[in-house]
């Protein structure tokens, strides 16, 4: 088979395109990824896209002759170096090399032809997020006092991640970090709806993190373009937790960067912002801790004059106080003492009433019943037919019967007379009537 | 006094002889009894008094010491 060698077939396309090709053209087209070299070349990539879709894409190179001269004049129109992004028109020269392969090289540039396609979008998203209001939300929520437990949005695989994990674990003062990692695609066309997902699912759990970390090792800038997405800006504001983006790159900041709470340009960055955070807190820790000990001792002194003061007051107080008490005691003795000595002279007094009652009153009860018995004495003896007839009276009997006037007597009749001292029998020799 | 009394209640009965003794027509029957009733009650109270004098003088020496 006949063939050619790469050399040749390289020396062909170098001659077709010399024959066919102007000498140079006016091309639109956005540049992906720019540098300068130590030498003050400028390379750049140069894209053509459809909405997050490449086209085109191109190498192309400014020398430095060139570059120092179109890029002063660029930043002198545009306020702005060259950076990825942007949109440029610029005259280039197409160049074929048999080993590099092609490139353009540009000429001249037309900087009013500035803003490119990406930063006129990035413009719609910023004015969209800012008539909703919602540009500045993330910043507005305050950082922890302690940034300790992280919610880590990353690749794995990513170098920036490896780079961030070191930091932080390896930190010279030993600070502990709760690292969790949400592994994301961090470019190409799945970028945004990962990384959406990943910001939910650390958002719905908030209280387990004190903030969010977003962070993607360098790369080539044509790799950012997903940090200027809408959705993802948005979710970004919309996030419950401070979120801190170190994207990886040293151009202008992507819309996310613009509305995190915090933006850093590297990964190496956020973990000397958290690992900053966490030496603050442990300075303010520090310095509190010599705040009560000097409050404390301040205190403690304080309260020993105090306490000094009070006890002189105290002893002198208490010298009174026990003074007067001592004195209502004995008032109060003496009347407890009188008090209950005269209640005890009062019983004795009731007693001796009594004593006088029981010696007494016996002796004039029996004396009167002495006086009573005397009294019926003499009646009883007054009415004893025995001492009337003493007296010299005598009683008269009729056939054994008193002889009283009712009696019938008769003259012969025998009756009996008895005196005191003689019993009489005589017979009735004449009756009267007186 | 077969039974403990409190000072109260062997006065009461004080009180109750003495107003029978002392009454329109006091029982004779009964006036050795109740007498020596009364006396020894007496001599109850009178030592019960004793014995709270003695012991109130104690407490309260008590409380000047």
């Amino acid at each position: 088979m006949q063939h050619i060698t790469l050399h040749q077939l390289n020396t062909i396309i170098q001659k077709t395109l010399d024959q066919h090709l102007e000498r140079n053209y006016w091309v639109v087209a956005e540049i992906g990824e720019i540098r300068v070299n130590q030498k003050g070349h400028c390379y750049l990539e140069l894209v053509e896209k459809e909405g997050q879709k490449l086209l085109a894409k191109i190498r192309a190179n400014i020398w430095a002759y060139d570059y120092y001269n179109l890029n002063n004049l660029f930043r002198s129109v545009t306020g702005q170096p060259l950076k990825g992004g942007m949109k440029i028109l610029s005259r280039v020269v197409i160049q074929f090399h048999e080993v590099y392969g092609m490139s353009l090289h540009i000429k001249d540039l037309d900087p009013n032809f500035t803003l490119g396609e990406r930063a006129r979008h990035r413009q719609l998203v910023i004015e969209r997020l800012t008539k909703e209001e919602v540009l500045h939300r993330n910043k507005r929520l305050a950082l922890p006092l302690v940034p300790q437990r992280v919610a880590v949005i990353s690749s794995r695989t990513a170098a920036g991640y490896g780079d961030f994990m070191d930091q932080l674990m390896d930190n010279p003062l030993g600070y502990a970090f709760d690292l969790t990692l949400f592994e994301t695609m961090m470019q190409g066309e799945e970028a945004v709806r990962s990384i959406v997902d990943a910001l939910k699912k650390a958002g719905d759990a908030k209280e387990q993190f004190d903030l969010v970390v977003m962070i993607r090792g360098g790369g080539s800038q044509i790799d950012l373009d997903c940090f200027d997405d809408y959705t993802l800006a948005l979710e970004i504001t919309g996030s419950p937790l401070p979120v801190v983006t170190g994207i990886g790159h040293q151009r202008d900041d992507t819309v996310a960067d613009m509305v995190a709470h915090t933006k850093l340009k590297t990964p190496t960055a956020v973990a000397e912002f958290l690992l900053s955070g966490m030496e603050a807190f442990d300075q303010q820790l520090s310095y509190q801790a010599d705040r009560i000990k000097d409050l404390a001792l301040q205190l403690l002194s304080d309260q020993q004059t105090k306490l000094f003061g009070l006890m002189k007051n105290l002893d002198h107080s208490a010298k009174l106080a026990i003074t007067h008490r001592n004195h209502q005691l004995q008032l109060l003795n003496q009347r407890l003492r009188a008090g209950a000595l005269t209640m005890l002279n009062r019983e004795e007094q009731k007693l001796s009433r009594f004593l006088q009652v029981f010696k007494q009153s016996p002796n004039q009860i029996l004396s009167r019943r002495f006086q009573e018995l005397e009294l019926m004495h003499t009646k009883i003896s007054l009415a004893d037919p025995v001492n009337i007839l003493k007296r010299g009276y005598s009683v008269t009997y009729l056939k054994g019967k008193v002889l009283t006037p009712d009696s019938k007597l008769k003259v012969g009749d025998e009756i009996t007379t008895k005196l005191a001292a003689k019993i009489i029998k005589s017979n009735v020799t004449d009756i009267n009537e007186p | 006094m077969s039974e403990q009394k409190t000072y109260k209640q062997a006065f009461q009965r004080i009180e109750q002889i003495v107003s029978e003794i002392e009454g329109e027509d006091p029982d004779v029957d009964k006036l050795t009894d109740l007498v020596k009733e009364g006396l020894d009650l007496l001599k109850y109270c009178k030592q019960h008094l004793r014995t709270t004098e003695e012991d109130l003088k104690s407490t309260l020496g008590d409380v000047d010491n």
